[in-house]
């Protein structure tokens, strides 16, 4: 009885906080809209990886398609058929992840965009939604998660990838530009004797500085696709290892400015620049949303995709087709705009002091396969 | 060799030549580069915990742990002897390896040993031990400031500060991670 008392008064919680976060954005003056789950073709990102469906109709022709790993194709196709300020709270499939913990391979995602708009303004949505959220549901601008108080007063903290990384870790970002020094500094912290890495170092040769082989720059064309992919496991190496664990857990913060090896669908800051403007909110260490000035230029857009598919082969992952009608909507234009994309139920999680997800849902992937 | 995919609570996997127990793991996707797993390690050795995260796939040779249930039977000046419950076999620990744990066993208790790669390596006490008095001074009339302590004898000749109201003869339990009183049974 005390465990069905305790489902149902998750369930009347979760209830609320999507009420809430609804009352939110269409005070702001956002349309909720619904896209498809079901689609043809879907995301290329060669590290999430989509769940397959097939169907027939009534005289048996087959489909082929996706649930959607998130509705950001279909979000975007509406901005170039000038809606201008919406959102959408739908369902979201991945596979190849974890069930239970911190992932479903069902969940539940809130994904805006605005028009005329860049990433400082969904900052801006972001804080305020969360903030709103927090004083409703708990009356104070902070809240216990497992035990820690957790502040989200307005504003929250930002800081950029480049400052995490010379602030808890001592690394120049801008200089792991060159994959090679990035190399050295994984050696010289004994990743490797603690057996960290060992899978990491591709026999690459010891190219010049600059060089081809260590071009992790996509968006300048040739880049080293074993580069880009070794560059982007040891950014992880470093960040989960140094960073991660050291970022504030008493508060709210925003961590912007990725490099571009770690923001296929972002915007670039300048032409030149070796950061795009990407950013991941994390409240109480848990990182719960991923947000870009969303990359409009269909040529670069298509360029990218490319290399997608590219890296997807390279890691013995399923061809994924490229959506055309995305690229399409590119073509009609799309004015300046920001997105973010948010995990409600991790969300949730933090709101309601709950650790993991299967506590969360009243049915979990876990329970029901196995 | 363990891949991070056959990871489990409480198994041991070798790291720099010692034995780090799995106390938590978690799967991490980032979404933009491989999965990795973090995980919450305890080297057996030096009871150290580590945060770490590896990348997913990553390998480790795993150490064959488990723990026995045994009857705390004595100890000499060297050694603390043991019968395991299994199979009433006698073995025995060096003195000077579980000095710490041994202080807070009454003969007979029951406790874990810990094998690890089949051999015996130490052992497992609770958390929180009750334990007899055994000598206590009374209480001095008038002394009244909360917080004030006296030392008292348990009945396994450790010595411990408590509140100055507890009497000889009671029980009172004792916290094994920090030495410090935990309350009356």
């Amino acid at each position: 009885m005390k465990e069905i008392k305790k489902i149902k008064e998750v369930q009347i919680k979760r209830a609320q906080i999507l009420d809430l976060t609804r009352d939110f954005f269409k005070k702001r003056g956002f349309l909720e809209v619904q896209t498809p789950i079901l689609t043809k073709d879907i995301s290329t990102e060669p590290y999430i990886d989509p769940v397959p469906v097939k169907f027939f109709d009534d005289k048996n022709k087959i489909y082929r398609g996706y649930l959607i790993t998130s509705p950001e194709y279909s979000l975007k196709k509406l901005l170039a058929l000038d809606f201008d300020k919406i959102f959408e709270i739908t369902k979201a499939f991945r596979q190849k992840e974890a069930l239970g913990g911190l992932h479903n391979p069902e969940f539940t995602i809130l994904e805006w965009y605005r028009t005329h708009a860049d990433y400082r303004h969904i900052m801006k949505d972001t804080e305020e939604l969360v903030y709103d959220l927090v004083k409703k549901l708990h009356h104070h601008p902070y809240f216990f998660y497992q035990r820690q108080k957790i502040d989200v007063s307005l504003p929250w903290l930002r800081i950029s990838v480049k400052q995490a990384f010379k602030k808890y870790a001592r690394i120049n970002l801008d200089k792991t530009r060159n994959l090679q020094y990035l190399e050295t500094i994984i050696k010289q912290r004994g990743y490797k004797n603690l057996r960290f890495a060992q899978n990491l170092f591709s026999p690459c040769p010891s190219g010049r500085r600059g060089s081809a082989r260590n071009r992790v720059d996509p968006a300048r064309g040739g880049a080293d696709l074993s580069a880009q992919t070794n560059w982007n496991d040891l950014f992880y190496l470093i960040f989960l290892n140094e960073i991660e664990p050291q970022l504030p857990k008493d508060k709210a913060i925003i961590l912007y400015d990725y490099p571009l090896p770690q923001a296929a669908l972002a915007k670039r800051k300048n032409k030149k620049s070796f950061y795009a403007e990407r950013f991941e909110t994390y409240i109480g260490g848990m990182e719960i949303s991923n947000a870009f000035s969303e990359l409009l230029d269909w040529r670069e857009q298509l360029k990218r995709l490319k290399e997608d598919q590219k890296l997807r082969k390279r890691l013995k992952k399923e061809f994924i087709n490229i959506d055309k009608t995305f690229i399409q909507a590119l073509k009609l234009g799309i004015p300046a705009s920001g997105g973010n994309a948010l995990g409600i139920d991790r969300l949730q999680m933090l709101l309601l002091d709950i650790k993991d997800i299967d506590e969360l849902l009243p049915f979990p992937a876990r329970k029901i396969f196995n | 060799m363990v891949s991070t995919s056959d990871f489990e609570k409480g198994m041991v996997i070798k790291m720099d030549n010692d034995p780090w127990q799995i106390v938590d793991f978690q799967f991490v996707h980032p979404g933009k580069g491989s999965a990795f797993v973090r995980m919450t390690l305890k080297n057996l050795k030096t009871n150290k915990v580590l945060e770490k995260s590896f990348k997913s796939g990553e390998r480790f040779e795993e150490i064959e742990f488990e723990y026995k249930k045994a009857i705390y039977l004595y100890k000499d000046r060297k050694n603390t002897v043991f019968n395991l419950k299994k199979d009433g076999q006698r073995v025995s620990l060096p003195l000077e390896n579980v000095e710490n744990e041994v202080a807070y066993l009454k003969e007979q208790s029951v406790v874990d040993l810990i094998y690890i790669g089949g051999e015996l390596n130490g052992l497992n006490i609770p958390k929180k031990v009750a334990l007899k008095v055994i000598e206590a001074s009374p209480a001095i009339k008038g002394d009244t400031v909360t917080g004030s302590t006296k030392t008292v004898t348990l009945e396994t000749g450790l010595k411990i500060n408590t509140p100055i109201f507890i009497k000889e003869g009671e029980m009172i339990l004792v916290n094994t991670e920090t030495g410090e009183y935990a309350g009356r049974t």
